[in-house]
């Protein structure tokens, strides 16, 4: 610690300061900044004005658009539901098959304007895009606390529950977000009056009401056959029931691992789920699995089965899936802290984006040629064991760890040949292409390769 | 307006005085990102500017310093993607020693390497180790999970033991303090 904490010092005491010129500076922006305040003390009336003069206009707006959705098409690049990084693919793609409702209803209180943009409701979930306005005041209140919104869901007139949505760190308001009703969507009928009353927005308590009906997808597979799936070395996967809706895949799966010697705390238990076309296997995102046990991905701790509920967004109109389990066992270290307490950190491994270049796991992967086909870019590797994780695109500068919202390419889908896996990305910006690497966590893998687990939903 | 004017002019002294008495560390700060001396008074007087604007908010002055340090450091990353002179790191540094496959690392002195860190890891070594915050004082004032500014604050520590080579090996008990 003396070392980074002396050269750190160092480095700051040895920064010599233009006296004269920062006293200027200073001076000059202490009365820029308390001009700027005063007009921005009568902006703000103006724009409490302007709220009010919105509500009357948002009350007009209700008595039309309660009862009556709106059939314009939502174009991809205005939705929330395509553009949020709290959406996914299968929203996206419900977007860009016209199967969302444009809502767009209104409703303000205590200053802040809450907008109802976009619903969507099929078997599997009942999902509402949002957007605040606010005046800046509030939404600074905001900036160092978490996101907390509490609503009530109603249907037909009868409560259904509610929740409060929490960003879980301090991040500030989420002004245009995504609302998922946590209950189970099958029972309620399409078109049913809806209901939805946000009552608390950061602690700020108000009513944010807003009644409407939407259509409900009808296309539902529920399959509930028990589908057993084993490697003949004791690991067994069963899938217990699935259920597909047209954007999103729920299923319900027992898996019992065999122990091996070499898991360790930084082994995890994964899954991919893919989509086959022809002879390219197209990824789908795992939205979340969820375990009634406390172990659930601790394979050190669990010693016998998990049972748990996989979500998956579709991505693809498809019904042929492939799930393939693997364990990784990265290499890093564990971090105790008082808060948030046990914490891991992987080690990545990067390398240039260029012919030649290995990523030196254990099974190491070499980049045999790069290039452009259509609205991809192709990688292909050499690998000697084919696990459905590649390597990942990233900008020069950026890790695996971060929010990556630009600079970041992820794979898209891969082919196997027989001495090459082609991997597609998105296309490649031309003006990142020099500075762009491929990262990956450095872990080994397990497959189980006797498995073959195959949903074939139609 | 003449309420107004006495909130203001409450706020302008309070404000003044403390910025005042801090403006050189502020200025140094800046002065870290972006090794330009023009470039560093900009940041300084556009986060004077944003502080005065919402100092009001601010409950209590004993946390002016991590609040207007806040601001500072956000400004200068908002500086520096502004004028898209964002050079993370020079090619030459990649080339010598990033590389995994080419481990022969030329030695470079401290400053230099700090020098071509990107603004993120810049914040962290500066909140960690010029202002002495914590972890979980720095994720809240950098808006991050604790996790995350642990394993930044990790890479990058690894990252300038790699440059300094020799000279870095003390960097490697970074674990143990993090905690």
């Amino acid at each position: 610690m003396g070392n980074i904490h002396r050269d750190v010092n160092k480095l700051m005491d040895g920064v010599s300061v233009p006296t004269s010129r920062l006293n200027h500076t200073v001076n000059y922006a202490l009365e820029e900044g308390k001009r700027q305040k005063r007009r921005s003390f009568h902006n703000k009336h103006r724009f409490f004005a302007s709220i009010a003069s919105i509500f009357v206009l948002a009350i007009a707006t209700l008595l039309f658009t309660t009862y009556e959705q709106k059939n314009a098409s939502l174009s991809v690049e205005d939705s929330i539901f395509a553009t949020s990084p709290y959406g996914n693919v299968g929203l996206k793609r419900m977007v860009e098959e016209g199967r969302v409702t444009d809502l767009s209803l209104v409703a303000e209180d205590n200053g802040v304007m809450v907008t109802l943009k976009e619903g969507y409701f099929d078997n599997n979930q009942l999902v509402f895009s949002y957007s605040m306005e606010m005046s800046e005041d509030f939404y600074e209140k905001t900036l160092d606390k978490d996101f907390i919104m509490s609503v009530e869901y109603f249907t037909d007139g009868v409560h259904l529950g509610g929740h409060s949505t929490s960003s879980g760190h301090p991040q500030g308001l989420i002004r245009n977000g995504i609302l998922t009703v946590p209950y189970n969507v099958e029972k309620i009928q399409s078109n049913s009056e809806i209901g939805l009353d946000i009552e608390e927005i950061n602690g700020v308590e108000g009513n944010w009401s807003f009644h409407f009906q939407l259509e409900k997808e009808e296309e539902f597979i529920h399959m509930t056959e028990n589908l057993e799936f084993e490697d003949g070395m004791g690991n067994v996967f069963t899938v217990q029931s699935v259920k597909l809706s047209p954007s999103k895949l729920d299923i319900n799966l027992w898996s019992k691992l065999v122990p091996r010697d070499d898991y360790d705390e930084l082994s995890r238990f994964n899954l991919a789920v893919l989509v086959k076309k022809g002879n390219e296997l197209f990824f789908e995102p795992v939205l979340r699995r969820s375990s009634n046990s406390n172990n659930a991905y601790d394979l050190m701790k669990l010693r016998g089965s998990l049972r748990e509920e996989v979500e998956v967004a579709r991505g693809y109109d498809a019904y042929d899936y492939q799930i393939i389990p693997y364990i990784a066992t990265y290499n890093g270290e564990k971090i105790m802290d008082d808060s948030p307490g046990i914490g891991y950190v992987f080690e990545s491994i990067v390398v240039p984006l260029e012919k030649g270049a290995v990523l030196d796991l254990e099974t190491p992967i070499k980049v045999l040629d790069i290039f452009d086909q259509g609205n991809n870019t192709v990688v292909r590797y050499e690998m000697e064991e084919v696990v459905p994780v590649f390597p990942v695109i990233l900008e020069h500068g950026l890790t695996l760890d971060m929010d990556n919202e630009r600079g970041e390419y992820l794979p898209i889908s891969f082919t196997v040949h027989n001495d090459y896996v082609e991997v597609k990305y998105p296309k490649l910006d031309e003006i990142r292409r020099g500075k762009l690497e491929l990262h990956m966590y450095d872990a080994a893998f397990q497959t189980f390769p006797n498995l073959d687990i195959r949903l074939n939903l139609k | 307006m003449t309420f107004i004017k006495s909130i203001f002019r409450h706020s302008k002294s309070s404000f003044e005085e403390l910025v005042e008495a801090d403006q050189e560390r502020l200025y140094k700060i800046a002065y870290a990102y972006v090794k330009n001396e023009q470039d560093a008074l900009d940041i300084v007087q556009d986060a004077i500017v944003k502080g005065i604007k919402s100092f009001h908010k601010l409950n209590d002055s004993q946390y002016f310093r991590t609040w207007m340090t806040r601001i500072l450091i956000n400004t200068a990353i908002d500086f520096l993607r502004k004028k898209k002179e964002v050079v993370y790191l020079e090619p030459d540094w990649l080339d010598s020693g990033m590389n995994l496959e080419n481990k022969s690392i030329t030695k470079m002195d401290f400053t230099a390497v700090f020098d071509q860190l990107k603004p993120e890891q810049k914040s962290i070594l500066l909140l960690r180790y010029y202002e002495g915050y914590t972890v979980p004082e720095i994720a809240k004032i950098m808006n991050k999970r604790e996790g995350t500014v642990k394993s930044q604050l990790y890479r990058t520590l690894n990252q300038i033991k790699v440059k300094l080579g020799n000279g870095g090996d003390s960097y490697g008990e970074y674990s143990s303090r993090c905690k």
